[in-house]
């Protein structure tokens, strides 16, 4: 037995060691000249890898080429060497260094290639780059541009102009000398850092949804919208536009004091008010009393277990996470979804954007938003929802409800016990469904209005309804009145292209 | 009994009108009340029905002077230059015999006609069987149409066609109003196909787009099997249909299928850039980071979310989940 396992696990042992081995890296190194005139242009496209680029004197293009393929085995490692080719051409006007991979999908190889280029100093450089972990372009005197998904990108003593546009990396612009030509960095979600001469003028234009901005330049300047735009030293630079979505910025005296480096916030006094968004998260099990957050521009989003008084939350954008609340609920919110849990106040909650989430509405209240679903699983007091597009569902209502959205399907069931509530529900594209428990009585207005002059769209577990048609508006309009379980309470439903059901539970 | 023999003897006399009114009363009478002589007057009418259908045939010559010799006729030869016209007795004594013979046969066949016919057996093969497709209109011909209308479709606008008075071939043309149930696997390509139809003929759809949608989202959410009829359809909705709640459902449904079709994906970004409502171009954003993070980055949705996430005039919260998307991503 003992040697059986020892066998078996000699085996396996033997089996990894293997696969280790054939586990196998590719590397090709080679360097090409060419000849590239004042004026020309290079052209670097590079899918998965590194590139540095180093401005020179003289008129040479010397590209060092490092090509890696990673495979498990000699097959697929022939495959993606095979597969894996540079290409590079040109005349003395414009040269194209390029990476073509042909990864097949569920290829078992993968792939890189880095790019050392010595290029005359005068030539534009050119880089359109998705993966790879650094860009560094150094020493060019005329115009660079930049195209990158993931890389973080370093430009060192660019005289020329310069664009850079990253998605998820960081860019780094540093230069010796003060800037003579405009500056275009964006970054969704990195950083960018500017270190220019201290005596450099600019007209600086700095935009960030929820980074902060800092500085140790003298600034001036005002917010506008959510950016900022202001002058560095003062007048006769070139413009530099800085834009870092989610990221933070800096604009920093090259060779300057890291304790001098400030939030723009602070910098610019009588701004009238910041409107740099910086996300925040506020997160905490318990508040003991009232819970006030006051209208602010900034990206906020709370996630609160517990608020043993009330909730007065204003933010430009976020989530709004409320477990417990044993006060009113007031909340506005540019956009983004609710969800509250149990409020034992009034809610009157309201967001641009986003779906919203109600456990218990003990005392109901005012709930909307402008698009997405709105579903609230029980009232105890009279509800109000307002929804822009998308459904609303109220799985228990043991209170009046009042509901409308512009497009999507109302579902609405009432407490089985309620006898008679008020209930309105409306329409404009969509379903309404209700469903009422044995003893409920109501004074039933049901309409719909439909395209389709054969359609019986009016469904109901009671007798006693009439149900008469109409032509309105070049549509047909089928209403059903009556009353039922004896009468009580008007319950007025409206759709249109759609059907409505009163179901008894 | 004896009443039941009496009754049956004048059979072929009713048969061939020959009663009298009384009698012909009483023979009625009695098959109404008497279910024996009921079954068998139906038997002789059926038989009698069947004889008229029998060609008429001349007997044989020889057959013929046979019969007539045994009974007792002598056939005279005919003169060949006058012209004969045969006396009406032999005429009633030619047409009894052959009623006779008749109506033997019949009864034989009559009688024989319970025995089962008993076919060789034969292997039974299936050529081919006609797909039924649904279609806006359609040509049949009478001979592939069963004599059999099931229940009591509504049948209107009624047109009669006779293109060519001179043959006997007519047409009739009228539009029919059929419920008619399609079961399958969901796989199925016509099932697919009529699925895909159902979701964008808006107006016919009951109870409306809304459970159209959703109906095809719990049927292909999440399948292993791509369809992307489906997924065209359902981004046909996206771009089309003028409800925000309806584009919600749908950009919801397009997340939760397998397949992103080119179409798929277009209207996703149409959506995205230009929807005016926020709660779709929110899950725009997720649909389309869904597709950017399947295989290969996909640089038109990147593009796009990059757009939405630099967009000045954005929504906050939709360009901060177009940010989110992206630093997601890894290619």
């Amino acid at each position: 037995m003992m040697n059986s396992f020892l066998r078996t696990g000699g085996l396996a042992v033997a089996l990894f060691a293997c696969a280790s081995l054939f586990a196998a890296t590719h590397t090709e190194r080679f360097t090409r000249d060419f000849p590239l005139g004042i004026g020309g242009s290079l052209w670097i496209e590079n899918p998965v890898g590194d590139v540095e680029v180093i401005g020179v004197e003289g008129s040479t293009l010397s590209v060092s080429v490092t090509k890696n393929v990673n495979a498990p085995d000699a097959t697929s490692l022939g495959e993606g060497r095979e597969q894996t080719q540079v290409y590079m051409g040109g005349d003395g006007k414009a040269f194209v260094v390029r990476t073509v991979v042909g990864a097949p999908p569920g290829a078992k190889w993968k792939s890189n290639v880095s790019y050392s280029i010595r290029v005359p100093r005068v030539a534009q450089v050119h880089i359109v780059a998705a993966v790879g972990e650094r860009i560094r372009v150094a020493g060019i005197s005329s115009a660079v541009t930049v195209k990158n998904f993931s890389a973080d990108i370093t430009l060192e003593n660019i005289a020329g102009a310069v664009t850079v546009d990253t998605t998820n990396g960081d860019i780094h612009f540093i230069t010796d000398a003060r800037p003579a030509a405009a500056v275009q960095l964006s970054t969704i979600n990195g950083g960018i850092e500017v270190q220019v001469n201290p005596d450099s003028n600019l007209d600086w234009i700095a935009q960030s949804i929820s980074g902060d901005v800092r500085t140790n330049f003298p600034v001036k300047g005002r917010f506008s919208g959510n950016g900022f735009r202001g002058l560095v030293n003062g007048i006769g630079g070139p413009t530099i536009a800085t834009t870092a979505v989610m990221g933070n910025i800096f604009m920093l005296k090259r060779g300057g004091r890291q304790d001098e480096i400030k939030s723009l916030r602070a910098v610019i006094e009588n701004s009238g008010g910041p409107t740099i968004f910086k996300k925040t998260a506020i997160e905490t099990p318990l508040v003991q009393g009232n819970f006030i957050y006051p209208a602010s521009a900034d990206i906020v989003s709370f996630n609160i277990g517990e608020i043993r008084g009330f909730a007065n939350i204003a933010t430009a954008a976020g989530q709004v996470n409320l477990g417990t609340v044993m006060g009113d609920v007031t909340v506005r919110s540019g956009g983004g979804p609710f969800d509250f849990g149990a409020v034992f106040g009034v809610i009157n909650a309201h967001t641009d954007a986003g779906e919203v989430n109600v456990g218990n509405a003990y005392k109901g209240g005012e709930i909307s938003t402008s698009g997405g679903t709105l579903q609230v699983t029980f009232s105890g007091g009279p509800l109000t929802l307002q929804n822009g597009g998308g459904d609303i569902v109220v799985r228990h209502a043991a209170s009046s409800v009042s509901a409308e959205t512009r497009s999507g399907d109302l579902s609405i069931t009432l407490d089985p016990n309620s006898r008679s509530q008020r209930i309105t529900a409306k329409t404009t594209k969509g379903n309404v469904f209700l469903a009422v428990g044995q003893r409920f009585g109501a004074d039933v207005e049901a309409t719909v209005l439909t395209s389709n002059d054969e359609a019986n769209p009016i469904h109901a577990d009671f007798n006693g309804l009439t149900i008469k048609r109409d032509q309105f508006n070049g549509k047909t309009r089928i209403r059903a009145t009556g009353k039922i379980g004896g009468g009580g309470e008007k319950v007025e439903l409206y759709s249109e292209e759609g059907e409505i059901r009163i179901t008894q539970r | 009994m004896a009443e039941c023999s009496a009754m049956r003897e004048s059979f072929p006399l009713l048969l061939t009108e020959s009663l009298d009114a009384r009698s012909r009363e009483l023979t009625h009478q009695h098959i109404e009340s008497c279910s024996e002589c009921g079954a068998e007057w139906l038997a002789t009418k059926e038989t009698w029905r069947l004889m008229e259908a029998l060609p008429e045939l001349t007997p044989p010559p020889r057959m013929r002077q046979r019969f007539l010799a045994e009974i007792g006729v002598e056939e005279k030869p005919v003169e060949s230059n006058i012209l004969s016209f045969p006396k009406r007795t032999w005429a009633r004594w030619l047409s009894q015999a052959a009623a006779v013979v008749i109506v033997a046969g019949g009864s034989y066949l009559y009688g024989h006609r319970t025995q089962p016919v008993r076919l060789a057996p034969q292997q039974a093969t299936l050529n081919s069987i006609q797909p039924v497709s649904i279609a806006e209109s359609r040509v049949v011909k009478s001979s592939a149409l069963s004599p059999n209308i099931e229940g009591r479709p509504d049948i209107e606008n009624v047109q009669f066609i006779d293109t060519n008075p001179n043959d006997d071939e007519v047409s009739l043309s009228f539009d029919i109003t059929q419920h008619m149930t399609v079961t399958g696997n969901r796989s199925d390509k016509s099932m697919v196909q009529l699925m895909a139809y159902v979701m964008q003929n808006e107006d016919k759809a009951q109870p409306s787009t809304t459970r159209a949608i959703d109906i095809v989202k719990q049927t292909y959410a999440n399948s292993h099997q791509p369809e992307p009829e489906i997924a065209g359809a359902v981004a046909r909705v996206l771009r089309n249909d003028e409800h925000e709640g309806v584009r919600i459902k749908a950009v919801d449904t397009l997340k939760t299928l397998p397949t992103a079709t080119s179409e798929t994906r277009e209207a996703l970004i149409a959506a995205l850039k230009n929807d005016p409502n926020p709660a779709v171009r929110i899950k725009a954003v997720d649909a389309l980071a869904k597709i950017a993070a399947s295989g290969q980055l996909d640089q038109a949705a990147v593009d796009t979310l990059r757009q939405k996430a630099m967009q000045d005039d954005e929504n906050l919260y939709v360009r901060t989940k177009a940010a989110e998307a992206l630093k997601k991503l890894n290619p």
